[in-house]
């Protein structure tokens, strides 16, 4: 059934592998050979391109702030804006649970790990195509490009966390707001392995697009609407997931109202009527069942969750921490593991 | 002792031919094109028969084989379309063979464009750092031979400017230059030298000796059968993905001179075994050479005119496209360029998904008699990198002809013939 150079079947899919039979210099060696089917992380292979990875990472960097006015001021201003909108419409008009926590600290340290999981893989995702002569003139290993980008939106997270820290501290030490719900604590330090979890994430989704954007330049333009609705799928960057709001309630209730009808339906004689009343029912809790099913699927509510939990000083939300580590290492090794599956087909594709 | 180099039964294959349910390049499938297809294929398959016949599979290269020891220098010789690219993209990992083996003993560094990876907002010293580092130096390398790539490049007084302020020779003369500071056991090279003043590619041309002499491992691919014939005393020949031939470069250039001259004077650019080189905002697609009345032709007679037609197709906007036809010998020399802008305002504006006939007509081409070839470019202002740019696209050859009505074909030492008006009389006492 296949039909281009897309469909290339097993047998066709071939890949170099180099073998390093010694150390010294003078004794490496490269075989190049067919090799079909899926691989996983050639680790020795990026570890000698560990400077490659570091340059390319330097360079995204440097790129960016060069010819720009306000320069590194960019890594804190756009989380910043989106901190005054969710201050003013979640914080002011919606009055969302923060667990006692001033609303604008309460989004913005959820923000700035967010905001770098999002300009993360939105970079990682057009890495490849970006840096196309990367793929077609030379050899380097693939993975570095959209590794690199995951860490020049790294280099932007620590920017944005230092004047988080200044932030906190400013509000607690020096503002009139009520800041009991923070409690600073050595807790803090859980925020590094939450970060590596991100970062993990943030690597395999971003290759995984990187690659798909090489085979399909559909998600050029799907990225940022991705990115777009992953963020209202994370409920946790604009309220606490701790406290069952209104609407996690609804369901609860309508969980009730339908065994009552079952059991109802069991007893009695059903009716035309009562059967639409249950169908009914059903339909309701299936739709938000759903959506809220879905929803948890998602890692990055546990993340963000935990990361400002671990940061404010509250209890850790262990059990959605260990779904989303599940899920992390799930989409690290998916992702990589497709990208090294169509990486033989890069230069002949692009 | 071991080769350095072993090609053993390299093969590749590339599923060409059908373009997708909607009509678009295979290669810039959209989602839409895989989802029709999807839909499509069932009821095709059951119209057609089988799937297999609508698949065509494409061998670029066929159990090509051979060896080069430690300094050694091979040239690969061949038209476009050869396979020779194909060779250098396997051997350097950038593309992988569909069956067969190569082992490669020693490190191994790449030469397939310069300054890859350049990026026009970082500095020199920048860039020197960033290609260095994605042609496998590592940055200790680097910084020790840093002073001779800025002193090789000629660019000491910009090295802390940003290379797009650079004029395009200096931005090549500073990507040979860290590549030819590369301290590796094997060196590839594709076709560099196309690019650079003449004083410049003297100095590359002898930079090149230089790592061969020193027992470096050096394959080089090249049109210009000059630099061939001067820097590898071995070459091979390939012919339509074959090894054709394996011997001295001396008995390979002239092999491949014998064999030219075969094609008819016109050329499908869609064959994805061009190689081609630019942006892909537009790419030709088709060329012709004409008489002026209109005839396709492939020879022609010494002082007749030429037509060149050829069509484009734009995948984006450009605006002050132009055309250069560019002829070269046999060998590889340039004879000239016509360029599309020289000759008053004829640039032209490009728009996505239109195709474009671009005809230019020389009324009489004064060439000697030989073969000669056409590679032609398409550029849109005066951007370094070429929108499309196709080496060797077509080959012509002029046959002998009174071209001065003397009944005597002029004597053929020489490429090009000019008119001329004599006199000779006595000096006045």
């Amino acid at each position: 059934m296949s039909d281009t150079l897309m469909d290339d079947t097993d047998s066709h899919v071939a890949r170099a592998e180099a073998v390093l039979p010694g150390s010294a210099r003078g004794d490496r060696g490269t075989v190049i050979r067919p090799r079909s089917g899926w691989a996983f992380i050639n680790v020795g292979e990026l570890w000698r391109y560990r400077e490659l990875l570091f340059f390319l990472t330097w360079r995204d960097v440097k790129i960016r702030y060069k010819q720009s006015l306000l320069g590194i001021a960019w890594a804190v201003i756009q989380p910043t804006l989106y901190m005054v909108v969710f201050t003013i419409i979640f914080g002011k008009m919606a009055k969302v649970p923060t667990d006692g926590i001033p609303y604008p600290l309460f989004s913005f340290s959820a923000l700035i790990l967010w905001n770098f999981y999002a300009v993360a893989i939105a970079q990682a995702g057009n890495s490849l195509l970006m840096s196309s002569p990367l793929v077609t003139k030379v050899y380097v290993p693939r993975l570095t490009i959209p590794f690199a980008s995951v860490g020049s939106a790294l280099f932007d997270f620590f920017v944005s966390f230092s004047v988080l820290l200044m932030v906190m501290v400013f509000y607690i030490n020096f503002s009139a707001v009520d800041t009991s719900g923070v409690h600073v604590g050595p807790i803090m330090f859980m925020v590094f392995p939450i970060l590596l979890l991100t970062i993990l994430l943030a690597l395999g989704v971003g290759t995984m697009l990187a690659a798909l954007n090489v085979a399909y330049r559909d998600f050029k333009h799907t990225i940022p609407f991705l990115v777009q609705l992953w963020m209202f799928s994370t409920p946790a960057i604009y309220m606490s997931i701790n406290e069952p709001s209104a609407d996690a309630a609804a369901p609860a209730v309508a969980q009730q109202d339908k065994s009552e009808a079952s059991v109802k339906g069991m007893a009695e004689e059903k009716t035309a009527n009562q059967d639409e009343a249950d169908t009914d029912a059903n339909a309701e809790l299936g739709i938000w069942g759903y959506v809220k099913k879905a929803l948890q699927l998602n890692p990055m509510n546990g993340l963000i969750a935990s990361f400002r939990s671990a940061l404010l000083g509250h209890a850790l939300p262990w059990r959605e921490l260990g779904y989303s580590t599940l899920m992390v290492v799930i989409g690290f090794i998916c992702g990589c593991m497709y990208f090294y599956r169509l990486e033989p087909k890069f230069a002949d594709i692009i | 002792m071991a080769p350095r180099i072993k090609v053993e039964n390299i093969s590749k294959c590339y599923r060409i031919g059908q373009k997708s349910a909607s009509g678009n390049d295979p290669r810039y499938r959209m989602l839409r094109d895989v989802l029709m297809d999807a839909v499509k294929a069932p009821i095709r398959n059951l119209r057609s028969g089988a799937a297999l016949g609508r698949v065509e599979d494409f061998w670029s290269l066929s159990d090509v084989s051979f060896d080069v020891n430690e300094g050694d220098a091979l040239a690969i010789v061949g038209a476009n379309g050869a396979g020779k690219s194909t060779i250098l993209k396997i051997l350097t990992q950038i593309t992988t063979p569909t069956k067969g083996r190569a082992d490669l003993r020693g490190r191994v560094g790449s030469l397939l464009e310069v300054g890859t990876g350049f990026h026009p907002e970082l500095t020199g010293r920048e860039n020197i750092f960033l290609n260095g580092s994605i042609l496998g130096m590592t940055r200790s390398e680097i910084k020790s031979q840093f002073d001779q790539i800025v002193e090789f490049a000629g660019i000491e007084k910009f090295i802390e400017t940003p290379v797009k302020r650079y004029s395009s020779g200096m931005k090549v003369r500073l990507g040979f230059a860290v590549a030819a500071h590369l301290d590796l056991e094997i060196l590839l090279i594709d076709e560099v030298l196309a690019v650079g003043d003449a004083e410049f590619q003297r100095k590359c041309l002898g930079k090149m000796d230089e790592v061969a002499q020193s027992g470096r491992t050096v394959l080089f691919v090249s049109h210009n059968m000059a630099a061939v014939e001067n820097l590898c005393p071995r070459a091979i020949l390939l012919d339509h993905g074959k090894l054709l031939m394996d011997s001295t470069s001396r008995d390979v250039v002239s092999t491949y001179l014998s064999r030219l001259g075969t094609t008819t004077g016109t050329r499908d650019l869609t064959d994805p075994t061009i190689t081609r080189v630019g942006t892909g905002k537009a790419e030709f697609e088709h060329i012709e050479l004409r008489t002026l009345t209109g005839d396709s032709l492939a020879k022609l007679g010494m002082g007749d005119g030429i037509h060149f037609h050829t069509v484009l197709r734009a995948e984006q906007e450009l605006r002050g496209t132009f055309v250069n036809f560019i002829i070269s010998d046999a060998r590889g020399d340039l004879i000239t360029i016509i360029h599309g802008s020289d000759q008053g305002d004829t640039t032209f504006d490009l728009f996505p998904g239109q195709r474009y006939v671009v005809d230019c007509r020389l009324p009489r081409l004064n060439l000697h008699p030989g073969i000669y070839a056409v590679s032609i470019e398409l550029r849109s202002g005066y951007n370094l990198k070429a929108v499309d740019f196709i080496e060797r696209a077509v080959d012509f050859e002029i046959v002998p002809a009174d071209v001065f009505g003397t009944g005597k074909h002029p004597k053929k030492a020489q490429k090009i013939f000019l008119e001329s008006e004599w006199s000779a009389v006595a000096a006045p006492a």
